[in-house]
């Protein structure tokens, strides 16, 4: 089952992050596969090509804020029309290393994030926002 | 304003008018040629406070104002003299109660049978409450120029069907004009400025023909050539359904109007600091904590990494990550100097100098690139500080070589232009261009890039705008994807500009 192999995506153009946060996750679950996308637009496509294909989609999904061609507010948006037609939910987390309130109270007011985290993100933040994915989605396979 | 004078004047007006016709009150005194009395009405006590009996074999003379006495005396003994009327004249008399009257006396010469002038008959009323009102009209009259030339309001109106236009002294002084000058309605029209004079005339066809009150405020070119602005209040007086003449004030607003220009420049100022203020803030947030993060994450990775290869793999990104912020930290000292460095020598600087000077350190891109670079500069030079410019022009020309399409050679267009009042730089070229519509309100940002695989620092085009902006300026971009972009600077966009 997919419990097994968590597919989660990593949406930030800052190549040192996704790095670390390949690495931790692979630290968390050894299973885990990683996808990286360096920006909002790219990840859209991503999902797009794949929609039908639930293996593919990821559980998770670290959303960066500030990103060039499609922030992160522009994504949630568009992802908003295409998650109807996704063989999965996504648990999006927004992910910034602001600490603006604002962005925060943003980010929560949109339905499909599910929390917002601030960096830098800890290998024990990981273990738990996995953990969190877990549970919804067997109750969604019953 | 101006009717509502005229409306108290005219009361006062009347209020004379009725004294001057009633006769009043008149005191007959027969007297010597020496002002003796021999005989006086008994309404002298009235006047006077004297009974007419005390006066009789005095000289009434002695109640006389003294600053008035020598005048009277003399009038009195050219009447017995020459046989001719003195008067009527004006003088002060005293009151018993110690308050002085104004009196009006006229002496007539009483003659005998053979003409000699035995007796003199003085007719004296009492003027004071006419004296007064007087008094009060002038001092009014002469406080209301005052309060007008103060406040820079006059009146003007205009009778109907003739047309015939009537300014008040403080309208004329507005407008400049000489002693000689007969205002008309078309020609008090053209005192305005082109632009404004569609909107008077249609402001005062309007009141003639609804009789509804209208108020303009508009700018206008006095006889001697001065750019002011004036307000204008339109009204209507209308009887019998036919509206007969058209009224109001017309006030000089120039200063009010500087104030809320300068008022405006103000806000406009602090909007801008206050959005830079965020966009810092956005920048310690994000560009510089970004890096703080991922040097904490990768030194709590080293620490758990004994393996020697993985530790050289995270020592190269902690590298990397600690010469972005370094890079950052540059930017923004650079960018916080520029804000506060207001004081920096300015001089005149020609754009075709600065031109030559920046290709010939771009000489080697250029020729790369192969790209042609066109310049034609309508305004030749302007007062700036020399550095800055040459930044600008670094920045934008090194923007366009670094975006420019593989499809075809790369041509670059400089230019200068006046526009208004405006000294415009316009940096045009034909490259890969920008997805405004995506990323228009962020190309000016620190550190965002908008061409996938491409090392722009980002850094080039926020540094350009902090100038500009320092110096009361304004940058815009104006792109179609795959067919180039043009930059625009309007040096003197915010520059304290009135009338």
């Amino acid at each position: 089952m997919m419990t097994s192999t968590p597919v989660v995506c990593v949406v930030d153009d800052d190549k040192i992050y996704q790095f670390t946060t390949t690495r931790m996750m692979q630290l968390v679950d050894n299973h885990a596969v990683v996808l990286t996308f360096p920006d909002g637009e790219q990840a859209l496509r991503y999902l797009q090509e794949h929609a039908h294909d639930a293996a593919a989609l990821p559980d998770m999904m670290l959303l960066d804020i500030n990103m060039p061609f499609m922030d992160g507010w522009q994504f949630l948006t568009a992802y908003h029309t295409l998650k109807p037609t996704l063989a999965k939910n996504v648990d999006i987390y927004m992910v910034s290393s602001s600490i603006d309130d604002r962005d925060m109270r943003r980010a929560l007011s949109y339905e499909d994030v599910t929390d917002y985290v601030e960096k830098p993100i800890t290998t024990d933040l990981l273990r738990s926002l996995l953990q969190r994915t877990s549970v919804p989605r067997m109750r969604r396979n019953d | 304003m101006g009717p509502a004078i005229e409306s108290y004047s005219m009361d006062l007006h009347s209020d004379l008018e009725e004294l001057l016709t009633d006769r009043g009150p008149e005191l007959i005194c027969i007297h010597s040629p020496g002002g003796v009395v021999h005989f006086i009405g008994p309404a002298i006590s009235e006047l006077t406070g004297v009974h007419a009996d005390e006066m009789v074999g005095r000289s009434f003379l002695e109640l006389v104002h003294p600053d008035d006495r020598a005048g009277i005396k003399n009038g009195i003994v050219r009447a017995s003299v020459r046989g001719t009327t003195f008067g009527p004249h004006d003088h002060r008399m005293a009151h018993r109660s110690g308050k002085w009257k104004w009196v009006q006396t006229q002496t007539l010469p009483i003659k005998d049978v053979e003409g000699n002038v035995v007796e003199l008959q003085s007719t004296l009323r009492d003027i004071t409450a006419r004296k007064m009102l007087r008094d009060r009209l002038v001092m009014h009259d002469t406080l209301m120029r005052e309060t007008n030339a103060l406040a820079r309001v006059g009146g003007w109106r205009v009778e109907l069907p003739s047309r015939q236009l009537y300014w008040s002294e403080e309208v004329r002084r507005i407008h400049d004009v000489p002693p000689s000058f007969m205002p008309t309605v078309e020609s008090a029209i053209s005192f305005y400025t082109p632009d404004s004079r569609p909107i008077i005339t249609r402001a005062i066809e309007d009141t003639i023909a609804d009789a509804q009150m209208r108020i303009v405020e508009l700018p206008l070119l006095t006889y001697t050539g001065r750019r002011i602005w004036v307000r204008a209040i339109i009204k209507a007086d209308r009887s019998n359904g036919r509206v007969e003449r058209i009224y109001g004030a017309f006030q000089d607003i120039t200063e009010r109007k500087q104030r809320e220009q300068e008022l405006k420049a103000l806000v406009d100022h602090l909007t801008t600091q206050n959005l830079q203020l965020e966009e810092f803030s956005q920048i310690v947030s994000h560009n510089l904590r970004a890096p703080v993060s991922n040097i904490l994450t990768l030194v709590s990775m080293l620490e758990h990494q004994s393996h020697e290869e993985d530790r050289e793999i995270l020592m190269d990104h902690m590298r990397k990550a600690v010469e972005q912020l370094d890079a950052t930290l540059t930017d923004l000292t650079t960018a916080v100097a520029i804000r506060s460095d207001s004081v920096l020598h300015q001089e005149d600087v020609h754009f075709s100098d600065v031109l030559e000077r920046i290709m010939s350190s771009l000489s080697a891109e250029i020729h790369e690139a192969g790209a042609v670079v066109m310049s034609s500069f309508d305004v030749p030079s302007m007062v700036y500080p020399r550095v800055y410019l040459e930044s600008i022009m670094l920045h934008l020309l090194t923007n366009a070589l670094r975006y420019a399409s593989p499809a075809r050679r790369p041509l670059i267009e400089v230019r200068s232009v006046k526009q208004g009042n405006d000294i415009i730089l316009e940096v045009v070229d034909n490259g890969t261009g920008i997805d405004l519509a995506r990323f228009g309100d962020k190309i000016f940002r620190l550190r965002t890039s908008f061409h996938r695989d491409r090392e722009g620092r980002g850094t080039g085009l926020f540094l350009t705008r902090n100038i500009v902006e320092s110096m009361g300026g304004e940058i815009t971009v104006e792109s179609t994807v795959d067919v180039g972009s043009r930059f625009r600077i309007n040096f003197t966009k915010h520059r304290g500009r009135t009338s």
